[in-house]
């Protein structure tokens, strides 16, 4: 008799339950994605300087909205996503850049919205919202745009080199210049050489063992393209890395003069140089400028929430696009740009949102079909670029390599 | 603490999502019913109907995951249920098998010291990854202890590691001790001495990483202790006395696990030397003599295992002054000769003690390998001494007395 009561109690919560109970607070559950790679919690903790004060703006505004926050290094937010996704447990909200994002919708572990259900207080939508809609729904939202630029020590060098050409030439004279190996985060690089195109169609390729389809024209930039890497390489004062806070940090120290860098390190950076930090756009060709590939961090939205939890979400991604917070997110997290068109940036009065401003209006969005293959091409490469440096592989044979038919 | 219980509360905002409310409740239901429903009715069999009805509540909630996954929704909590049951399973069984083969005793104490907390804090600690990040939780600050900022990580290391450095570290030293043992061939006592010293230094070692991996301030920790040594010289010397005797005795080895003492007119065994006392059987009636160090320190003890494990046993007799006292004599050493239990070398050995007022008095004196089986030899020889003098004739006087009364004599 007691189990059959037990039992009927147990259906009644079944039924009532999921509908949500209005004693106890919501919760929103979201997922930062972090641009490190290594665990180190300090270093993650110290991201939530960010995060911190929207969601306690928002729970100042939404009392009986309970925000947990969770920061995951760079290539985690997948596995976890897929974990949690697995038992009902995933975030209601991710923040990540637009790769992990097209790879979360890929693998079905987010689910779409209705730009409308968002109301955003706005008359117009987002930028860069259309590249990631399907009909009249979006599997992301933008929420900030980190550009590609270059950091300086203004100590070392009192004008930026505006391209190339010019770059290596100070590096011959003495500059020390720290380049990073991330595809994304080099590809800035391709442009004088007219090698763009070349990369990006080489990471959209099928990896199914089919050979990249490249014309000779577009051969030939990757060659020139790898060859200059090689070429660079070779340079005393020229040294590449696989880790950007490692040219962070060598640039913090000291051990570098120039590097590039993403904007999302600024904040360090100035910590550390203060006024003898430079900003600058990213060295191009002669007569165009560096197409810089930028981060843009992108809301998701979890496929388990419940209704209730869903319409914080919704009020939260809203929250954070908001002029107010827009603005906010620009001044108290430099280097971050707003994706809301009607925040004003105050490119005249600072150098710096100048910079990155430029920057972003230059830069390459990417698209992938198949953003799990162009993940794994783009590792294939900057392991070739990789042995490249080293001296392991030359410039013909790594385009030999990079053409094969994939494995 | 508050962001501790924050966190831990927004678990709870879980069981909102209906996916995770099915998975929740299917399970906890099917759990139930096994409980309230099955386990009476298979109290009573034997304890293989049990393990199977336990392995079939680990298949239905396995199919339970299944069966939630085939309709589309996530069952990854089901499948965690029934890994843990499953795993609880395989270690009852597990204890089954091992209760074929070792004392029940041994393998009691193994799993409720060892088995059953270790099973129960990896549950907690998937439990916690399952619904947040172990890593995350353990990094959330709660308060300063002796001005470092501890985090409920360090506190649970606090809390735990302890425990687990005084209950595993006896494994790998009873078993270091025993290799030990057979490379530099000790005696018993010496491998018991050796193997508690290397666990207290394993405890030691794992005490000072457990400060290290929390981050306590060790300056703090310094000038705490020195504040607690006059405490120590006050209050608590007689613990920090006793504990100083044991390392003492241990290493003096006059006092170890194994040894046989005389307390109080018994002979004892030491089965343990702790921190603070030495725990000794007594044989005469199975009691456990709970002794302070520190009295074997500055008492007089005897000892029947300090070179060897000889001991020199007695038994007394008296026979009537007719008897030659050279053929009682060797009848006495035949007897104790042919006895179970009492050692041939050194051989024993009988005397005549006086000429009493009734009879001419022996003592037979012989040798046994155990100090504890005393009284049983002891025994066993009187019985054979009191049948081989029945036997030869030989005559066992008691003291007689005539009582005249006055009455009578007039």
């Amino acid at each position: 008799m007691k189990g059959v009561q037990l039992l009927a109690a147990l259906a009644v919560l079944l039924a009532t339950g999921g509908c949500g109970s209005r004693l106890a607070p919501d919760t929103l559950y979201i997922s930062i994605e972090t641009d490190i790679n290594s665990e180190s919690l300090t270093e993650l903790w110290e991201k939530s300087r960010i995060s911190r004060p929207l969601v306690n703006q928002f729970r100042a505004l939404n009392p009986g909205v309970d925000v947990h926050v969770r920061h995951l290094p760079m290539g985690e937010v997948m596995a976890d996503t897929r974990f949690r996704d697995s038992r009902g447990l995933g975030p209601d909200l991710i923040v990540s850049d637009v790769i992990t994002a097209l790879q979360l919708q890929q693998d079905g572990l987010i689910s779409t919205v209705a730009l409308k259900d968002l109301s955003l207080s706005r008359s117009q939508p987002p930028r860069f919202v259309n590249n990631f809609r399907k009909g009249s729904q979006v599997f992301a939202v933008p929420v900030l745009a980190q550009p590609q630029v270059a950091c300086y020590d203004r100590r070392r060098l009192a004008e930026p080199p505006g391209t190339v050409k010019e770059l290596l030439a100070l590096s011959a004279k003495g500059l020390r210049v720290g380049l990073p190996l991330r595809v994304s985060e080099l590809f800035w690089t391709t442009t004088p050489q007219g090698a763009g195109d070349a990369v990006l169609q080489l990471l959209n390729q099928s990896p199914a063992g089919k050979a990249a389809t490249l014309s000779t024209t577009e051969r030939r930039a990757l060659k020139r393209w790898i060859t200059w890497v090689y070429d660079s390489s070779l340079q005393k004062n020229v040294s590449f890395s696989d880790d950007p806070l490692d040219l962070v940090r060598q640039l913090q120290q000291g051990e570098r003069d120039w590097i590039s860098c993403s904007s999302l390190w600024i904040d360090a950076l100035r910590q550390k140089l203060g006024e003898n930090l430079g900003v600058s756009v990213l060295p191009g060709g002669p007569d165009a400028p560096a197409e810089p590939i930028s981060r843009l961090l992108v809301w998701s939205f979890g496929r388990h929430s419940s209704g209730r939890q869903r319409q914080a979400a919704e009020r939260f991604v809203a929250f954070s696009l908001n002029q107010v917070n827009q603005k906010q997110l620009m001044h108290t997290a430099p280097g971050n740009l707003p994706v809301n068109p009607d925040v004003l940036i105050p490119t005249r009065s600072s150098a710096l949102l100048r910079t990155l401003t430029f920057s972003l209006d230059h830069s390459l969005m990417l698209d992938f079909r198949d953003p799990d293959a162009a993940m794994a091409r783009g590792s294939q490469l900057e392991s070739m670029l990789k042995n490249v440096v080293q001296g392991e592989v030359l410039p013909p044979e790594a385009l030999a390599r990079l053409l094969a038919p994939a494995p | 603490m508050n962001q501790l219980l924050y966190e831990m509360g927004g678990w709870l905002g879980f069981l909102s999502r209906p996916a995770v409310l099915l998975q929740f409740l299917s399970s906890t239901a099917l759990v139930l019913l096994y409980v309230l429903l099955v386990v009476p009715r298979l109290k009573k069999q034997r304890y293989r109907l049990m393990a199977l009805g336990s392995v079939g509540l680990w298949l239905v909630l396995r199919l339970n995951g299944l069966l939630i996954e085939r309709l589309g929704l996530p069952g990854g909590l089901v499948h965690f249920y029934s890994q843990v049951w499953g795993m609880w399973v395989l270690l009852a069984l597990a204890r089954l098998l091992l209760l074929t083969r070792f004392p029940a005793k041994q393998i009691q104490l193994l799993y409720s010291r060892l088995v059953q907390p270790l099973f129960g804090l990896v549950v907690l600690v998937a439990l916690v990854n399952q619904l947040g990040d172990v890593g995350d939780v353990a990094e959330i600050p709660l308060f300063s202890l002796f001005g470092t900022p501890l985090t409920s990580g360090g506190l649970a290391l606090l809390l735990i590691v302890p425990y687990f450095l005084l209950v595993v570290s006896a494994f790998p030293m009873v078993w270091l001790g025993h290799l030990l043992q057979r490379l530099f061939h000790f005696s018993q006592g010496t491998r018991d001495a050796a193997t508690l010293v290397m666990r207290y230094l394993l405890i030691g070692i794992g005490v000072l990483w457990l400060m290290h991996k929390v981050g306590l301030n060790t300056s703090a920790i310094a000038a705490i202790a020195g504040g607690l040594s006059v405490g120590i010289g006050f209050g608590i010397k007689e613990v920090f006395s006793n504990f100083i005797s044991g390392l003492w005795l241990l290493f003096e080895g006059s006092v170890r696990p194994g040894s046989v003492l005389f307390i109080d007119g018994d002979p004892c065994e030491v089965r343990s030397l702790g921190l603070r006392a030495a725990v000794l059987w007594r044989n005469r009636d199975n009691a456990e003599l709970v002794i302070p160090n520190q009295t074997f320190f500055t008492d007089t003890t005897t000892t029947y295992t300090g070179s060897d494990r000889l001991r020199r046993s007695e038994v007394q007799i008296g026979a009537a002054y007719r008897h030659d006292p050279s053929q009682v004599i060797a009848l006495l050493e035949e007897v104790a000769r042919s006895t179970s239990g009492v050692l041939p070398e050194p051989s024993p050995k009988a005397f005549l003690m006086g000429y009493g007022d009734s009879s001419i008095n022996y003592s037979l004196r012989y040798w046994i390998e155990d100090p504890l089986s005393n009284l049983a030899i002891q025994s066993a020889v009187s019985q054979a001494v009191w049948k081989a003098f029945a036997a030869g004739g030989i005559e066992i006087p008691f003291p007689q007395r005539v009582i005249s009364h006055a009455s009578t004599a007039t």
